[in-house]
């Protein structure tokens, strides 16, 4: 920290630093304002001037409810609720496809993740190595062969390959648990085997409640990929409206065969209350955030 | 270990045995089962699927098992080394967003007043959804109400708007962008926590030696940093070679495309992914699953013998802390 001491002090250097810092700053966000000054400005006004308008004529608000209004008028026999919008049955679709899984999933990953550093079983080391060892398989070219496998199965059309295969624990959540599990002392779990508790009631009792942080980044970055994936709810939910999460809504409503409004104030607004609840989860969450991301991956 | 203790008086007190550990293994196991079911049991589906010709993903027609022929053919493909190619020139984007953390780490590890709040600011790119991100780039490069070119108007460019998704030289350039935009915010956070753990009396010793400060950068910084760059660095070519949603939204056609054009723009993005998604969807005039497959599995071990070519290249320039 004392190394750059000197750098501090000559305020030409702190000039230049500060403007690098901020271009990319700026380079950063600008995206961002593209996605507002876009959303409010009207429908109308867009395709009249001739380029980008940073800032339009008057601030124009009816992107925003026209997604809230919105419903798609080619498929209403598939609606859950009369007169829901596609974005809220979106957001309501994601939530109970990616929310109650990623719960379930994570006290499996736990307690995997606690066997592996607090339990001996035999096998342990064999197991655990080839965890590690599966984690390096590229999945992502898999993703259509293994589809196909699904369709096999039955299960094309249902949400049953989004939410099985990733129910009972993941490699990479349980490698990080396991990590954390590392910084519980051991005598105090040992103390509560001579008391006569269970592995299982130690593991809700006691390690659980002392690798809460470690839980909770698990699951906003869970959540976080949730509510992002695209590609398994593309493929398995092909022309089931009614069970779209949300990213599936947000790419289909802009798409000009599905719906009627392709302006871009309105897939401006809808981009813009699809990014909302993500950022607010990061406003708060961010210690969560960067510890899960910084501790989950080992040097070397 | 011994199997029993012996006391003084010549008693045998024989220890006890120590179990199987059932529980710890059960915990342990129901993860292992769920991968196999539903992670390797697929990938040896498809390795199964690669040698036969089965027809599209619904298909129910049996099979004929036909050798190698799919991989002959996939090999002969040119149009799957174009998009193999197309993988490589993506990860570009990568190597620029791993410059770009590593620059804006380096400027963020003096510690500037709000360093903390730059770096925040810095992921929200990362953690948006590559549905909104394509969206708003596709925007954001729109020919005519583009905010890119009227930005480089304002920089006196004055010839004819810039089609940027319109023609095959740019198309690219376009996702090596966003990668540089939405990727580098992970790069930062790994490389500030690298930054904190690199031992400062490395610096008080090269300064007493009279190292200047480029001098320390390369001989103590760039080392000690070069496990993340590697870690990074095999991120990067991973995930860029697999690169897939952001292509498929930015064309706006639902599921990507649904044939293939070898000529216009968009064969530019023809991503490895996106073509083996036409195969397996029946965009495709040449094969069915079985060929999809073949080229999964072509692609895997591309991935793969790219990563192993990084791991064995690291020896080189990654310091190993063990040695």
């Amino acid at each position: 920290m004392s190394k750059n001491n000197q750098i501090k002090q000559n305020p030409l250097v702190n000039i230049g630093l500060y403007s690098a810092l901020i271009f990319f700053l700026l380079f950063t966000m600008l995206p961002f304002y593209v996605v507002i000054a876009t959303a409010i400005t009207a429908a109308s006004e867009t395709g009249i001037a001739a380029g980008f308008i940073a800032l339009p004529s008057e601030i124009d608000l009816r992107g925003f409810t026209e997604i809230f209004t919105f419903q798609n008028n080619l498929l209403e026999e598939f609606m859950i609720f009369e007169n829901v919008s596609k974005l809220l049955s979106g957001f309501y679709n994601m939530f109970w496809q990616v929310v109650p899984k990623s719960i379930i999933s994570l006290f499996i990953s736990g307690l995997a993740g606690y066997s592996y550093c607090k339990l001996k079983f035999k096998l342990k080391k064999p197991m655990f190595d080839f965890m590690l060892a599966t984690m390096m398989i590229p999945m992502g070219t898999m993703t259509f062969v293994s589809f196909s496998f699904f369709v096999k199965l039955g299960w094309y059309k249902t949400v049953l390959p989004l939410i099985i295969p990733s129910l009972f624990g993941g490699s990479g959540t349980i490698f990080f648990l396991r990590q954390f599990f590392e910084g519980v002392p051991t005598e105090i779990l040992e103390a509560a085997r001579v008391d006569g508790l269970g592995e299982i009631g130690i593991y809700f009792k006691i390690a659980m409640p002392l690798a809460m942080p470690a839980f909770i980044s698990q699951f906003i970055l869970g959540f976080i990929g949730g509510y992002n994936s695209y590609t398994g709810p593309m493929l398995y939910l092909e022309g089931m409206d009614a069970l779209y999460p949300l990213q599936l809504v947000l790419t289909k409503s802009l798409v000009a065969s599905y719906s009627t409004k392709t302006n871009p104030q309105f897939q401006a607004s809808y981009v813009a209350i699809a990014l909302l609840p993500i950022l607010i989860i990061y406003l708060f969450g961010q210690k969560f955030f960067i510890s899960g991301i910084t501790s989950g991956a080992v040097k070397g | 270990m011994q199997d029993s203790f012996v006391l003084k008086d010549g008693t045998v007190i024989p220890r006890r045995k120590r179990g199987f550990g059932w529980q710890g293994f059960i915990f342990c196991i129901i993860p292992f089962i769920s991968f196999f079911a539903f992670s390797l049991f697929p990938i040896g589906y498809s390795l199964v699927v690669s040698f036969t010709d089965m027809g599209l993903y619904n298909s129910i027609e049996p099979w004929n098992f036909m050798g190698l022929r799919n991989y002959a053919e996939v090999f002969r493909d040119m149009f799957f080394w174009h998009t193999i190619g197309l993988g490589f020139y993506c990860t570009l984007g990568q190597f620029l967003s791993l410059s770009v953390a590593l620059a804006m780490s380096t400027l963020l590890s003096t510690k500037v007043k709000g360093w903390n709040l730059f770096s925040a600011l810095y992921f929200i790119p990362y953690i948006c959804s590559s549905v909104a991100v394509s969206m708003i780039w596709k925007r954001m490069f729109d020919t005519d109400y583009g905010i890119i070119n009227e930005m480089i108007s304002l920089f006196g460019y004055t010839g004819s708007p810039i089609a940027w998704s319109g023609q095959k030289s740019t198309y690219m350039l376009i996702f090596i962008i966003i990668q540089a935009w939405s990727a580098p915010g992970y790069g930062i956070i790994m490389y500030n926590a690298a930054y904190t753990s690199i031992d400062g009396t490395l610096y008080e010793a090269a300064k007493i030696d009279g190292a200047s400060r480029g001098r320390q950068f390369l001989s103590i910084t760039l080392p000690q940093l070069s496990p993340t760059t590697y870690f990074l660095l095999m991120l990067g070519i991973i995930s860029g070679l697999q690169q897939f949603e952001m292509f498929s939204i930015f064309t706006g056609e639902e599921g990507g495309w649904t044939g293939i054009t070898t000529d216009g723009p968009e064969s530019m993005g023809f991503v490895p992914l996106i073509y083996i998604n036409i195969t397996v969807k029946g965009g495709n005039t040449v094969g069915g699953m079985g060929y999809a497959a073949a080229m999964s599995w072509f692609l895997f071990f591309i991935v793969f013998g790219v990563a192993r070519l990084n791991e064995k290249f690291s020896k080189v320039w990654v310091a190993n802390e063990n040695e």
